[in-house]
């Protein structure tokens, strides 16, 4: 389970139901996603009509709807919203809500409703172009499909979404930040809904505050509520936005690093910072892992100066492969500190032999012994004085 | 256990909030999310049914970015508290770093908070993992009900807190010691870093 991500959920019966994945699941199962909760602004306005308008009337108007805006704005809301309308009028409606930044459910393409969050600028190509092909199969099936776009930059019609040009029946609509009267509302709402008795002053002081989103909105009012309830009494307008702003995150991520800085032992820190550079320059780096793994320090000099002494040895060796057969350059253990004796062994196999003297001698040297790599490994740090037998 | 990885420069661990049925997880999580930067916290993962209660389970991501040269991330999950998901939270909790208890202060509720701690103790073994080697923190939740109704923080520490854990007396619908909660339990987490089995290599 650890990391993993969520499977999807089914729900809802008579041949209908909603399918939510991953992300997506708290579109249309969080039961505070509905038309009557979304704060309707100038800002708003086109969006919440145009969704309205798709849930009650699926594939009769605008297909796709495309919802555009940043952040925290309340695109997510209004797919839930869409979702749960959608299924009040026509509760046998299958409704598949998706990330697109999660796998294609195979159940999508059987939607009547198809929801689809998290679309944004730099998905994978391949993921694009899925997506892109589900739903034009859905629309050319007469399904509807709304879509919530990341964006936050002004966008012209002529510039509108690739989502927008592909279609003729396509809509865009953009929601952006609240306006001065949404903020109010939006406070109102949420204060009631959490039973905070912040007074008027005090809510109509940080609606006036101007903020990039709902969330950062909310966000305020959770922290004014907070510092009312420390002080056990109504707080004042000023009192009220001065809770608010206060960065209580920025003292936690102090607190985080302090205690990262003070538990991470500066010898892991060199070994890491070591193994990420000889890795990058294409080494395997197993040695130094194992080491980080240790309980107590090694002899954190010594282990380094004889890897790197191995790369060196292994780098003088990938050279000369390549000069001999390019393909034994690539050989695993050309790149493996902890197999350089075997490498070089490779390496020698592969030289051409010297010509015979007339006597029959061969008069290169005796080829030495291969290293054992495995034991090289296991005994990998205490091994101090290495003596690895070089041949040129 | 918490992975730092020292390749990758990575701090990855995950938070699990325990605790019985409405004791106010999700409202935890829902908190945190709220009071973090838009570009720090993840969406918020959950499944709800209509009576708002957790049926499988939330996931909140929470990316601290480069902290103290590490990529750091914490991952905060809640279990489903009604019994008969005794399978999911038992799949949740595996892996958990560090646990948080949140326990109801409703005293009609506090048979059902030890329940709860029990099965906690109950799912840890069974994956192996001893119960008094994970980082806990209580929280005391819906101290804001008026005090015929809540039990103090003291008769909840009695019955709940015998290893003598961090604990706090919160109110999570207006975020009253969530954030604290969360830090007693990050911190906690953060100070096992030292440990070898917790480093990892890949």
């Amino acid at each position: 389970m650890r990391r993993g991500a969520a499977p999807p959920h089914v729900a809802g019966g008579h041949g209908g139901g909603v399918t939510v994945v991953g992300a997506a699941r708290v579109l249309v199962l969080d039961e505070r996603s509905r038309f009557d909760t979304f704060v309707v602004g100038e800002s708003t306005r086109d969006a919440a009509a145009a969704a309205q308008l798709v849930a009650e009337s699926p594939g009769a108007r605008w297909n796709p709807l495309v919802i555009r805006g940043g952040a925290g704005l309340g695109k997510s809301h209004l797919l839930g919203a869409v979702a749960r309308r959608a299924r009040e009028l026509r509760p046998s409606l299958h409704v598949v809500a998706m990330s697109a930044a999660q796998p294609l459910p195979s159940r999508a393409a059987a939607a009547d409703l198809l929801l689809v969050d998290d679309v944004r600028a730099g998905l994978p190509a391949s993921q694009a172009a899925e997506l892109r092909t589900l739903v034009d199969a859905a629309i050319a099936a007469g399904r509807q499909v709304v879509v919530a776009e990341d964006g936050s930059a002004p966008v012209s019609r002529d510039e509108a979404s690739a989502w927008v040009a592909h279609s003729p029946r396509a809509r865009l609509v953009r929601v952006g930040p609240p306006d001065d009267a949404a903020r109010r509302a939006i406070l109102r709402q949420a204060a009631e809904a959490r039973s905070l008795s912040l007074g008027t002053h005090a809510l109509d002081a940080l609606a006036a505050e101007r903020v990039t989103s709902v969330r950062e909105l909310l966000g305020r009012l959770s922290r004014a509520g907070e510092r009312q309830g420390i002080a056990g009494a109504p707080l004042a307008a000023p009192a009220a936005v001065a809770a608010a702003a206060d960065d209580d995150f920025a003292s936690f991520l102090d607190e985080v690093a302090r205690e990262v800085a003070s538990h991470v032992e500066p010898w892991r820190m060199r070994l890491g910072e070591a193994a990420a550079k000889w890795r990058a320059e294409g080494f395997e780096v197993a040695v130094l892992e194992r080491a980080l793994r240790l309980a107590q320090a090694p002899d954190v000099d010594a282990l380094l100066a004889t890897f790197e002494a191995a790369t060196a040895r292994l780098g003088r060796a990938q050279r000369r492969a390549a000069a001999l057969d390019p393909a034994l350059a690539t050989h695993p253990a050309m790149h493996d500190p902890a197999r350089v004796g075997e490498a070089e062994a490779l390496l020698r196999a592969a030289a051409p032999r010297p010509a015979a003297v007339p006597n029959g001698d061969v008069t290169a040297p005796a080829a030495p012994a291969a290293l054992d790599a495995e034991s090289w490994v296991l005994e990998w740090p205490e091994v101090r004085d290495l003596v690895v037998e070089t041949w040129s | 256990m918490p992975l730092v990885n020292y390749v990758t420069r990575e701090i990855t661990c995950k938070i699990v909030y325990y605790g019985p049925g409405r004791s106010g997880k999700t409202t935890n999580l829902r908190f945190i999310h709220e009071r973090l930067p838009a570009d720090r916290a993840g969406r918020m993962v959950s499944l709800a049914t209509e009576g708002d209660r957790t049926l499988f389970f939330d996931f909140l991501p929470v990316d601290l970015g480069v902290v103290a040269g590490f990529n750091t991330r914490f991952q905060l999950y809640t279990v489903p508290g009604q019994s008969y998901y005794a399978a999911t939270r038992k799949l949740v909790l595996q892996g958990a770093d560090a646990v948080v208890f949140v326990a109801d202060s409703r005293r009609r509720q506090l048979d059902e908070n030890v329940e709860s701690f029990q099965d906690l103790h109950e799912h840890l073994a069974a994956h192996g993992v001893d119960p008094r080697h994970v980082p806990l923190v209580l929280q005391y939740n819906k101290q804001d009900l008026p005090r015929e109704l809540a039990a103090e923080p003291a008769e909840l520490s009695d019955a709940l807190n015998f290893r003598g854990v961090p604990e706090f007396a919160a109110d999570a619908l207006r975020g009253a010691n969530v954030f604290e909660t969360m830090r007693a339990a990050c911190g906690a987490v953060l100070r096992r870093l030292t440990s070898p089995a917790v480093t990892g290599a890949a």
